[in-house]
């Protein structure tokens, strides 16, 4: 199996992510990919810098994977990966995959939704926009492991 | 107990630091006397104490009765703004 770093620096593939969610047995395979876009809360944005504590989102990154495949274990779900961006990010990269692989659709996409959730609800990353009147971190939830 | 913090983000950037280092007398230390200690040694960071979480060896610490060992890896989580 390839290795997947879940928090890099790098431009995130979402084809070499496909390839390693994909099984035999699965009849759908969800690719989530977040998307730098150029507006939050009604003003334009320009960039994104991500910050992550690595370590612990790495962590935290594997225990969403565990949290989903338990909770879906009755559900025929085969696979989940997660991995995120960090750095500075221009508008339209992605900075989130999420990939599930499953026998049906309709568990693909939920534990697809409910990856994505938790990852916005419990890994350590942090985001500053840049836009023309300069840049600010955005204002972050508290977390909920 | 000499417990080293890391910081992130927006609290880094008050800090002017990645990395504080907090005295304590005691040897056995819960994460509130972390807090304590934390107000009192770097006042700068007491507006946003309140708001943060904290973690050791990776995980977030649920209870502020938790107890931190020599050696633990602890960090202070500001709100969090990961995914898209």
């Amino acid at each position: 199996m390839i290795e997947i770093p879940l928090v890099t620096a790098k431009v995130l593939d979402s084809s070499l992510i496909r390839s390693a969610v994909q099984t035999d047995e699965s009849g759908a395979v969800i690719i989530f990919e977040g998307v730098v876009r150029n507006h939050h809360e009604g003003h334009s944005v320009i960039r994104l810098e991500y910050e992550a504590y690595v370590e612990m989102a790495t962590t935290q990154i594997s225990h969403v994977r565990d949290e989903i495949l338990s909770a879906f274990r009755e559900r025929e779900i085969y696979e989940v990966i997660i991995q995120h961006r960090i750095g500075a990010l221009d508008i339209g990269d992605t900075s989130l995959v999420v990939a599930v692989s499953a026998a049906h659709r309709a568990d693909a996409f939920e534990a697809a939704l409910q990856a994505v959730d938790r990852v916005k609800e419990t890994v350590p990353i942090w985001k500053k926009e840049w836009s023309v009147d300069g840049a600010q971190w955005q204002e972050g939830i508290d977390p909920k492991p | 107990m000499e417990i080293s913090v890391q910081l992130f983000a927006g609290l880094r950037e008050v800090m002017e630091s990645d990395l504080l280092t907090v005295r304590l007398d005691q040897d056995l230390v819960s994460v509130a006397s972390l807090r304590q200690a934390l107000e009192e040694q770097y006042p700068k960071l007491r507006p946003y104490l309140s708001g943060v979480a904290i973690a050791v060896n990776e995980e977030y610490i649920l209870s502020d009765e938790s107890e931190l060992t020599d050696g633990d890896s602890v960090a202070l989580v500001p709100p969090i703004a990961g995914g898209s």
